[in-house]
């Protein structure tokens, strides 16, 4: 059972809606969004993606502010300021809300209050989001490490020396950890020792959140290529090459995978078989994830948010709101909520 | 006296505070308002670095070349450690890569990697060149923790994936995350002019030059610049360590010239440059910096080292006229009214359309302010070709 799935189509937990990390992938309908709901500013850059949960969205700026608004008002619930820059998308489970700080410790605080329940130290930035599977926090740093933490205490269960920087988020399965490393490799590791399984190298680093599909690791390397590897193995079973560099995670639906390449173009893949549905000029690098709702696919194109037909392509919508050029728009309960570069948090409906 | 009351005009006086450069080997700038002064406010009663600009080996420039240095459109690292080797044991005279190293780094210092991420991903720093520097650094003794790579914009980094990229244990600074951030800028050291009216006329140095690096390792980019001419060493120290420069443009005039020499000039930023790696891997000819046209990308597989960072962005703008001439568009230093446009995407398209009057002259009038050699003949330029 996975320890944080989000419990309604109107809640988006984690990064990429939920730890099956396939960018909320649910089936349904989709409306164009006819206004803005309401819009709130944080005053500084916001980098990561904003989470939400019990009609709560959660948003961490760049400068160490931590806010929780509410999702229908954009009213601040509560505000912590903390010492350090935050570039990791919070994390929601249970009551907690975990997230990393460039300082190099990870939080958890209660989420109704903003109080901080335990924090714990490592020796680089995180800049990872922390993904919650059986009551363990799964998450990597900038120190070459990967930790896994008790959820209730923050107490090690284990550490994983991987030696190469990690700044791309984890995908959780029931017996292993999947995670890409700046050292370019894909990693596999026991989730209850920490003990390497495997890992598969490619020709550059990784800063891409992988997706798991059935036996398939999908993630996007900075060697141009998109890598699905057999979760058993580690073995590739294809790739697929772009112009430039991946680093945009993917999102998943049962058959097709979505990701976006620094060559500006947004692919759909078969995900058995790697092959092109089709690509969208994009006019823009895209390096943030994708996340999709119903018959939509969405992605943040340095400005502008595209929703994309998930069948053929084709643009259907767009809006000029912000320049986050990490953050990724969630969509759920029929709005979309977006964090921009120049510190403005907006829902539309 | 403090920091603040301190007022440095770069030794030169009033009058040279007046020149207008900008003139160069091409035609006057029609209209453009007089340069005004400049007053630099540096550290007080700072030593100059013997490091410092333009440091050990003023007027020598060392070119290497590697024929496989990018392959299929990427960047081989294995190659670029061996350029690096060779053209750092050319430019020092020593005979090994660390000897060499150690010319200009001691295993305490806290060394800065001043990156240009912007034009990412077509042209930037290229991340291989960063991770060999970092290895060089380690191989002389330098701890993980005091290597730091960083630049004015976070998003730019993240565009670049350095995060990613960069090995694990070293420093990643982005100095402004949004518009309007200034906080990690330290507003006892700036540079102050009144170019166009503008409200605020100060441009601050970054807190990470001015307290926590002891030196810096400068790799701009080979790169064209719709204002400055090129973008080289010169700019990516100036316009990449200090805020608040944007205000010297405003088309069709810019007043890059002065202004680039005038801040690199500043200490502490002058005593910490003591080296300078140029990425000429890829050679961006017409639309920098921010382009992502293919068509005026040309793969120089070149690495350019030295410390006057003169002398090398006068290299750099012979290579980039030379290759506009072969490609038969118009000469950076071309300031003819007919070539402006106010359509960027015009000038994107188009190498004979300007947005402003060129400022290439911004090297000469740095080579006046004691910065280094812009006279070619007084440029001891070392071609390596390595296969």
């Amino acid at each position: 059972m996975m320890g944080n799935p989000a419990s309604t189509d109107r809640d988006w937990v984690t990064l990429l809606s939920d730890n099956s990390r396939t960018g909320g992938w649910r089936e349904g309908s989709w409306q164009v969004p006819k206004g803005v709901r309401w819009q709130f500013r944080a005053g500084r850059a916001i980098l990561s993606a904003p989470v939400l949960r019990d009609k709560l969205l959660y948003v961490a700026e760049i400068h160490g502010a931590v806010y929780a608004l509410d999702a229908d008002t954009g009213r601040s619930r509560w505000t912590r300021q903390f010492p350090n820059w935050i570039h990791s998308t919070p994390s929601i489970s249970g009551n907690s809300l975990l997230f990393g700080c460039d300082g190099g410790k990870v939080y958890s605080l209660a989420r109704d209050t903003g109080k901080t329940i335990w924090e714990s130290a490592t020796r680089g930035e995180v800049w990872s989001s922390p993904v919650v599977r059986d009551e363990t926090v799964f998450f990597g740093s900038a120190d070459g490490r990967f930790y896994a933490l008790e959820h209730k205490t923050g107490k090690p269960r284990w550490t994983q020396n991987i030696g190469g920087r990690i700044s791309a988020s984890a995908y959780a399965a029931e017996k292993h950890v999947y995670f890409g490393c700046g050292d370019g490799k894909v990693y596999a590791l026991d989730a209850s020792s920490g003990r390497i399984e495997w890992s598969t190298p490619t020709g550059d680093g990784i800063d891409s959140t992988p997706a798991v599909v059935d036996d398939l690791v999908l993630v996007g390397s900075e060697d141009f290529f998109f890598y699905a590897l057999d979760a058993g193995t580690g073995a590739v079973r294809w790739k697929f090459e772009t112009k430039l560099g991946v680093s945009s995670s993917p999102a998943a639906s049962k058959d097709v995978v979505f990701f976006g390449s620094k060559d500006k173009n947004i692919y759909a893949l078969d995900i058995r078989t790697g092959k092109l549905r089709w690509k969208t000029f994009a006019g823009s690098a895209i390096t943030s994830p994708l996340v999709i709702s119903g018959p939509v696919v969405a992605v943040n194109a340095q400005g502008p948010v595209l929703c994309l037909d998930t069948v053929s392509g084709q643009v259907l919508w767009r809006a000029g709101l912000g320049g986050g050029l990490q953050s990724a728009p969630v969509l759920a309960g029929g709005r979309i909520y977006l964090a921009s570069e120049n510190g403005m948090v907006y829902a539309l409906e | 006296m403090d920091r603040r009351d301190f007022v440095k005009t770069a030794g030169l006086g009033t009058a040279a505070l007046l020149l207008n450069s900008g003139v160069g080997r091409g035609q006057a700038n029609p209209g453009r308002p007089a340069t005004p002064p400049i007053k630099v406010h540096g550290v007080p009663r700072s030593k100059p670095s013997p490091l410092g600009i333009p440091g050990l080996f003023p007027g020598r420039v060392v070119e290497v070349f590697h024929p496989d240095s990018i392959s299929g459109n990427r960047v081989s690292q294995p190659i670029i450690g061996r350029m690096l080797n060779e053209g750092m044991k050319d430019l020092t005279g020593e005979s090994s890569p660390a000897a060499a190293w150690r010319r200009f780094i001691e295993p305490h210092d806290v060394v800065g990697i001043k990156i240009n991420p912007s034009g990412a991903p077509v042209c930037y720093s290229s991340p291989e060149i960063v991770r060999e520097i970092i290895a060089a650094l380690r191989s002389i003794g330098v701890p993980a923790q005091n290597i730091v790579v960083f630049d004015r914009y976070a998003y730019e980094i993240e565009m670049g994936s350095y995060q990613a990229l960069i090995p694990a244990g070293t420093r990643l600074v982005g100095i402004e995350c949004g518009a309007f951030d200034a906080s990690r800028y330290d507003f006892d050291i700036y540079c102050d002019a009144d170019f166009f009216g503008e409200s605020e006329t100060r441009s601050f140095l970054a807190k990470v030059v001015t307290q926590e690096l002891t030196k810096i390792i400068n790799v701009p980019t080979m790169k064209d610049h719709s204002a400055a001419g090129v973008t080289g060493c010169l700019k990516n120290l100036g316009y990449g360590c200090f805020n608040n420069v944007a205000r010297t443009h405003q088309a069709p005039y810019t007043f890059t010239d002065p202004f680039i020499g005038y801040l690199c000039t500043t200490e502490p930023l002058r005593s910490k440059a003591v080296l300078n790696i140029m990425d000429g891997m890829r050679e961006v000819w017409h639309g920098g910096p921010l382009t992502s046209n293919w068509n005026f990308v040309y793969e120089a597989k070149t690495l350019f080292l030295g410390t006057d960072p003169v002398g090398m962005d006068t290299i750099e703008l012979e290579a980039i006229d030379k290759k506009r001439r072969e490609e038969g568009a118009i000469s950076v230093w071309d300031n003819d009214p007919k070539t402006l446009t106010t359509d960027s995407r015009e000038f994107y398209r188009n190498p004979d359309k300007n947005l402003f009057f060129r400022q290439p002259g911004h090297i000469a009038a740095a080579g006046k302010l004691g910065l280094g050699v812009s006279d070619l003949k007084l440029i001891d330029h070392r071609q390596l070709r390595l296969t």
